[in-house]
C-alpha cells in the first residue's frame, strides 16, 4: 500500500503539479492569442514578446520596490508590481495597434499581412527587451520559496517520496483561476464582453447592431495586455525570467490555442492543459513509478521514457499537426485557419 | 421629400466591376417598398449600399433629408436604421437572448419591454431564449434575425429575403405585426 | 626605382622601432557568453604576468609585451575564428593566450592558428579531444584534460562513499568529454552511473530533465555543466522537486555566483576544480589581490600561460611562434631552476645567460603528453553558502 502511495506522490510531484502550473501559464498565454485571433482575425506572433515585455516591466518595478525595502513576504514582491506592468503593457499593445495593425486593418489587408507585421513587432520587442534588461537569467521570486517542500513532506508523512509545492505554483494556480473566472464573467455577463463575442462571431452583423469596432478592438488589446503581463510574470516567477525563453514559448502557446480551437477562450484553456500534460507525461521517465508498483525482480532496466526531454517542444508540434489534420477546428470548434 | 433615398448609387465589391449602376431607390415614411428581381440582380447589394457596407463610387444616400453617405454602418444604426441581411444574420455562438441584447446594443434604456414585445411576436424564441442561435432551425433563425433588428425600435427596417425558410403562417403574422 | 627603394627603406625605418619594441600577445577568451563571469579575472591573470615582465625591462633586450584582447564568446566557433583571424592579421599578435572553452579553442586552432603558425596556450580548454588533435606542435594548455578531472572526481565520489550517481552534462564538447571520462573512471572503480543525460543551456525550465534524472535515481547528481546556465537550472529544479539534495560539481560549476544564487541548500555539495597548494599558488594569490582582481578559477593557469609564452620567447631568442614552440616544454619542465610567480625576471635572466629553468608558476605547471598540464586539483566543499577548500590532490 505504501508503495502505491509513493507511486502516486511521485506522479503528483514530478508530473501533475508541474503540468498543472505549466498548463495554467500556457492557458493564459493562449487566451491572449485566441482573443486577438477572434476579434482581429490574425495570429499574433508578437504575443510571446508581449508577455516578456509585461514581465520585464514588473521586474523593473520589483527591483525598485526592493530597493525601497518594500516587501509582502511570504508573497513575492513582484505581485505588487503587476498593476504597473499591466498598465505599461496595455499601453504598448494600444500603441502597436495604433501604429501598425490599424493601418493594415483599414487597408482590409488579408490576415497573413497582419501576421507578418506581428512577426516584425515580435523581433522589435525582443530586441528592445534585450536592450533594456539584458539577456541574462533573472530570479523573480522572493519571499517564501515553498508552501511545503519535499523534505518536510517526507518527514511529515514518513513516505520515501517527497512532494514539493512551491509558492510560485500556488500563486500561478490561484491567479489563473481568478483571472479566468473574471474573464469569463466579463465575456458572458457584461455588455462590453458580449459585444466582443458578437464581433468575433459575425463582424458585419455586429456593425449592423451598432457595435463600435474601434471600441471592441481597444477592449481586446486591454484584455490581451492584462493576460500577457500576468502570464509572463507567472512564468518568470515559477521558472526564471529570461528574454530568450519567450521565443521558444510561442510554439506551445499557439499549439494550445489551435488545439483548443482558435478564437474560443474555453478552448484556449483546455488546449493549454492538453499541451502541458502531453509534454510532461510523454517526456516523463516512468521507471521509478513502475518500480514501486511491480515486485522487485520485475524492476525495469530502462528509464521507460517515451521521448527524451530534448524533444519536449516537438510534442506540441506533433499534437498541433495531428489536430490540424484530423480536426482543424480544434477541440472546441474554433475558426478554421 | 422622401424619408430614405439612395440616389444614383454606383459601386461594386472591392475593386471589382460595378454591380450597381446609377441605381436610385426612394421610400416614404410609412411606406412599404419591395425590391424584386432575379437571383443575382443586385438586390442585396443595393441594400448593403444603403447601409454603408459597400463603398459607393458615385451617388449618395439620404435619410430624412440628411446626407449619410459617409457614415459607418454602426452610425446609421444610431440614426434609426435597421437591417436584416440575407445570410449570416444571427450570432450563431450566442444565445437567442444575447442576440436580442446585441440588437439593442446602442440603447442605454431598459430593453426588457422591447424584448417582451419580440417574444410576444415570436413565442418560440422565448422558449429557446437560452439556446445558441446556431442550434436553431432556419426559420427560427430568421425570427431571431428579425427580432434582433427590431430591438433598436428602428424607424426604417430593411429585410433581405425575410420570408426565406419561414412558414407562411408565421410570415403572415410577422408582417401583420411589423406593420 | 631608386627613389622608391629609398622611400621604402625610410618607411621601414620609421616602422621598425615600434615593431622592434613591442611584442603583441593575444588574450583571446570568452568575455561574453556562458563563462563571462570568469574571463575578466582570467585576462587579468595573463596580463599580470605581462606587466611583471614589462616592469622588469621586457624580454629579448628590452622589448615590451602588449596584450590584445579578443572575444571567443565561449560557444560561437565562427565568432572565435573571426576574432583570432583579425588579431593575427591586423593586430599582428605573435602568440595567443587562449581560447577558453574547448569547442571554440579547437576551432581557433584548426581554422586559424595552424594555418598561420601561431602558438596557442589555453588556460582552460579541458576537452580530452584536444590531447590528440594534430597541432604542428603549436598547441599547449596549462589546464589539464577533463579525462584527468574525471578520474579525480571519480576518486572523490568513491571516498565519499557514493555507490550510484546520476549524471547530466551540458550538450557540447566540454560536457560530453567530461561526462564520458567521469563515467568511465567511476565505473572502473566500482561505482554505477544510473543515467548520463545531456541538457541544453539557455532553457527556462529544467523540471522535465530533472524528472528523468530522478527516475533513474542515485545518491548524488553530478552536474557537468555551467554555473551561469543550465547547470544552475538543473540544480534549482532538483532542489525544488526534492529529486536530489547533494551535487557533485566539476570545474564549470565552481564559482561564487552559484552558492549565491542557490542559497544554503547547496551546502554539503562538493566538487573539483583545477588548483594547487604549491607555494606558487599562494604567491599568486597575493599578487592577484595586489593587482586588483580575484584569484578565481583558471586565473593562475592564465598567468602561467602568458608566462610560458614569454619565457619560451626568451629561450628561443625570438618572438616568432615557429621558433618559440620548441622551447615551451623545455622551460616548463625539469631540469633547471624552479621559477615561481613574481620571479619571471629571474627566469628570463637565467635563460638569457644560457641556463635552464623549470617553470612551476602559479598552478605547479608540469607539461605532459603533447604539451598539457598534468593537473593539480582542489577538492571543494560548499559550506555556509561559500566554496571552501577541502584538500588538494
Ligand atoms: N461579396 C461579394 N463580392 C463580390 N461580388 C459579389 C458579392 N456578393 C454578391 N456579388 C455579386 O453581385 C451580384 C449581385 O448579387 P446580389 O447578392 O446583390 O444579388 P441578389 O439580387 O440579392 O440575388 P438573390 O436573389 O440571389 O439574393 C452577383 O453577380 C454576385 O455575384
Ligand atoms: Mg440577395
Amino acid at each position: 500500500m505504501e508503495d502505491v502511495t509513493n507511486a502516486a506522490i511521485l506522479i503528483l510531484n514530478f508530473l501533475f503539479v508541474p503540468g498543472l502550473t505549466y498548463g495554467c501559464q500556457l492557458a493564459l498565454g493562449a487566451l491572449g492569442v485566441t482573443l486577438v485571433y477572434g476579434i482581429l482575425r490574425f495570429s499574433n506572433f508578437a504575443h510571446g514578446e508581449t508577455m516578456s515585455f509585461g514581465a520585464m516591466i514588473c521586474i523593473l518595478v520589483m527591483w525598485w520596490l526592493q530597493s525601497l525595502g518594500v516587501s509582502i513576504a511570504p508573497l513575492p514582491t513582484v505581485l505588487l508590481a503587476l498593476p504597473v506592468g499591466i498598465a505599461a503593457t496595455v499601453l504598448a499593445c494600444l500603441l502597436m495597434d495604433r501604429w501598425v495593425y490599424r493601418f493594415y486593418r483599414r487597408q482590409k489587408s488579408p490576415p497573413v499581412t497582419l501576421l507578418v507585421a506581428s512577426i516584425g513587432l515580435m523581433f522589435l520587442l525582443h530586441g528592445g527587451i534585450r536592450f533594456a534588461i539584458g539577456p541574462d537569467d533573472r530570479v523573480v521570486g522572493d519571499g517564501a520559496r515553498f508552501i511545503f517542500n519535499a523534505r518536510e513532506f517526507r518527514h511529515a508523512t514518513g513516505l520515501s517520496e517527497g512532494l514539493a509545492f512551491k509558492t510560485s505554483q500556488g500563486i500561478t494556480i490561484v491567479v489563473t483561476v481568478l483571472l479566468v473566472a473574471a474573464l469569463f464573467w466579463f465575456l458572458n455577463r457584461t455588455r462590453a464582453g458580449k459585444s466582443m463575442r458578437a464581433f468575433s462571431d459575425n463582424e458585419d452583423l455586429a456593425l449592423l447592431s451598432g457595435i463600435n469596432p474601434d471600441r471592441v478592438v481597444m477592449i481586446t488589446w486591454v484584455l490581451t495586455g492584462i493576460l500577457a503581463t500576468i502570464a509572463g510574470t507567472l512564468y518568470g516567477l515559477d521558472k526564471s525570467y529570461k528574454p530568450f525563453v519567450f521565443l521558444q514559448l510561442l510554439l506551445p502557446i499557439f499549439a494550445a490555442a489551435i488545439v483548443g480551437g482558435l478564437g474560443n477562450p474555453l478552448g484556449a484553456i483546455a488546449g493549454g492543459f492538453v499541451i502541458a500534460f502531453s509534454e510532461v507525461s510523454i517526456t516523463f521517465a516512468y521507471r521509478k513509478f513502475v518500480a514501486y508498483l511491480v515486485p522487485e525482480s520485475w524492476e525495469p532496466e530502462g528509464l521507460l521514457q517515451l521521448l527524451s526531454t530534448d524533444y519536449k517542444f516537438a510534442v506540441s508540434f506533433v499534437i498541433l499537426v495531428l489536430v490540424l489534420l484530423i480536426r482543424p477546428t480544434g477541440i472546441f470548434r474554433g475558426k478554421v485557419i | 421629400m422622401s424619408f430614405l433615398s439612395g440616389e444614383h448609387m454606383t459601386g461594386g465589391y472591392g475593386g471589382g466591376a460595378n454591380i450597381l449602376e446609377d441605381c436610385t431607390i426612394t421610400v416614404d415614411r410609412g411606406e412599404i417598398a419591395v425590391v424584386v428581381g432575379p437571383n443575382g440582380a443586385g438586390k442585396s447589394t443595393a441594400m448593403k449600399a444603403i447601409f454603408g457596407m459597400l463603398d459607393l463610387r458615385e451617388g449618395c444616400v439620404r435619410l430624412d433629408g440628411e446626407d449619410i453617405t459617409a457614415l459607418s454602418p454602426q452610425a446609421r444604426v444610431r440614426k434609426g436604421m435597421g437591417f436584416v441581411p440575407q445570410t449570416a444574420n444571427v450570432f450563431t455562438s450566442m444565445t437567442v437572448e444575447e442576440n436580442l441584447e446585441m440588437g439593442a446594443f446602442i440603447r442605454d434604456d431598459d430593453i426588457s419591454e422591447t424584448m417582451a414585445q419580440v417574444f410576444a411576436l415570436f413565442p418560440i424564441l422565448e422558449e429557446k431564449r437560452g439556446q445558441p442561435a446556431g442550434e436553431l432551425s432556419g426559420g427560427q433563425r430568421q425570427q431571431v434575425a428579425i427580432g434582433r433588428a427590431l430591438m433598436t425600435r428602428p424607424q426604417l427596417l430593411m429585410l433581405d429575403e425575410p420570408t426565406a425558410g419561414v412558414s407562411p403562417i408565421v410570415m403572415d403574422e410577422l408582417f401583420d405585426r411589423i406593420i | 626605382m631608386k627613389k622608391q627603394l629609398m622611400a621604402f627603406a625610410a618607411a621601414a625605418m620609421i616602422a621598425m622601432p615600434v615593431a622592434a619594441q613591442d611584442i603583441k600577445v593575444g588574450v583571446i577568451l570568452g568575455y561574453t557568453g556562458p563563462i563571462e563571469s570568469l574571463t575578466k579575472d582570467m585576462a587579468a591573470g595573463a596580463e599580470l604576468a605581462m606587466k611583471e615582465v614589462n616592469a622588469s625591462g621586457g624580454i629579448l633586450n628590452g622589448r615590451k609585451i602588449v596584450p590584445v584582447r579578443g572575444d571567443t564568446t565561449c560557444t560561437d566557433a565562427a565568432a572565435a575564428t573571426a576574432t583570432t583571424e583579425r588579431l593575427i592579421t591586423s593586430d599582428k599578435i605573435s602568440a595567443i593566450v587562449g581560447g577558453d572553452c574547448s569547442g571554440v579553442t579547437t576551432a581557433m586552432l584548426k581554422n586559424v592558428a595552424m594555418a598561420k603558425g601561431i602558438v596557442m596556450v589555453s588556460p582552460s580548454a579541458t576537452s580530452p579531444a584536444l590531447s590528440t588533435i594534430p597541432d604542428n606542435g603549436l598547441f599547449f594548455r596549462t589546464a589539464p584534460s577533463d579525462a584527468r578531472q574525471g578520474q579525480v572526481l571519480a576518486d572523490v565520489l568513491k571516498e565519499k562513499g557514493v555507490k550510484k550517481a546520476a549524471l547530466t552534462y551540458t550538450n557540447n564538447d566540454y560536457g560530453k568529454g567530461l561526462a564520458e571520462s567521469i563515467k568511465a573512471n567511476f565505473t572502473k572503480i566500482g561505482g554505477k552511473i544510473t543515467i548520463s543525460a545531456a541538457h541544453e543551456d539557455g532553457k527556462g525550465d529544467y523540471s522535465a530533465e530533472v524528472a528523468a534524472l530522478a527516475a533513474a535515481g542515485g545518491d548524488i547528481l553530478i552536474v557537468a555543466g555551467y554555473l551561469d546556465q543550465g547547470g544552475k537550472g538543473i540544480i534549482q529544479a532538483s532542489l525544488d522537486s526534492g529529486a536530489f539534495s547533494t551535487f557533485a560539481l566539476p570545474d564549470g560549476m565552481i564559482g561564487d555566483s552559484l552558492p549565491l544564487a542557490i542559497g544554503k541548500d547547496l551546502d554539503g555539495s562538493y566538487g573539483t576544480v583545477p588548483g594547487t597548494d604549491s607555494p606558487g599558488g599562494e604567491k599568486f594569490k597575493g599578487l592577484a589581490t595586489k593587482g586588483g582582481f580575484k584569484p578565481g578559477p583558471f586565473t593562475a593557469e592564465s598567468y602561467d600561460a602568458a608566462a610560458l609564452i614569454m619565457l619560451a620567447m626568451q629561450a628561443a631568442g625570438s618572438s616568432e611562434s615557429g621558433k618559440l614552440k620548441a622551447k615551451v616544454m623545455m622551460v616548463a619542465n625539469a631540469p633547471g631552476e624552479k621559477i615561481y610567480p613574481g620571479e619571471l625576471a629571474k627566469g628570463l635572466k637565467i635563460l638569457k645567460d644560457g641556463g635552464d629553468i623549470d617553470y612551476v608558476g602559479a598552478s605547479a605547471v608540469e607539461l605532459v603528453g603533447a604539451g598539457e598540464s598534468a593537473g593539480n586539483y582542489r577538492e571543494i566543499l560548499v559550506k555556509g553558502g561559500k566554496i571552501t577548500t577541502a584538500r588538494y590532490r
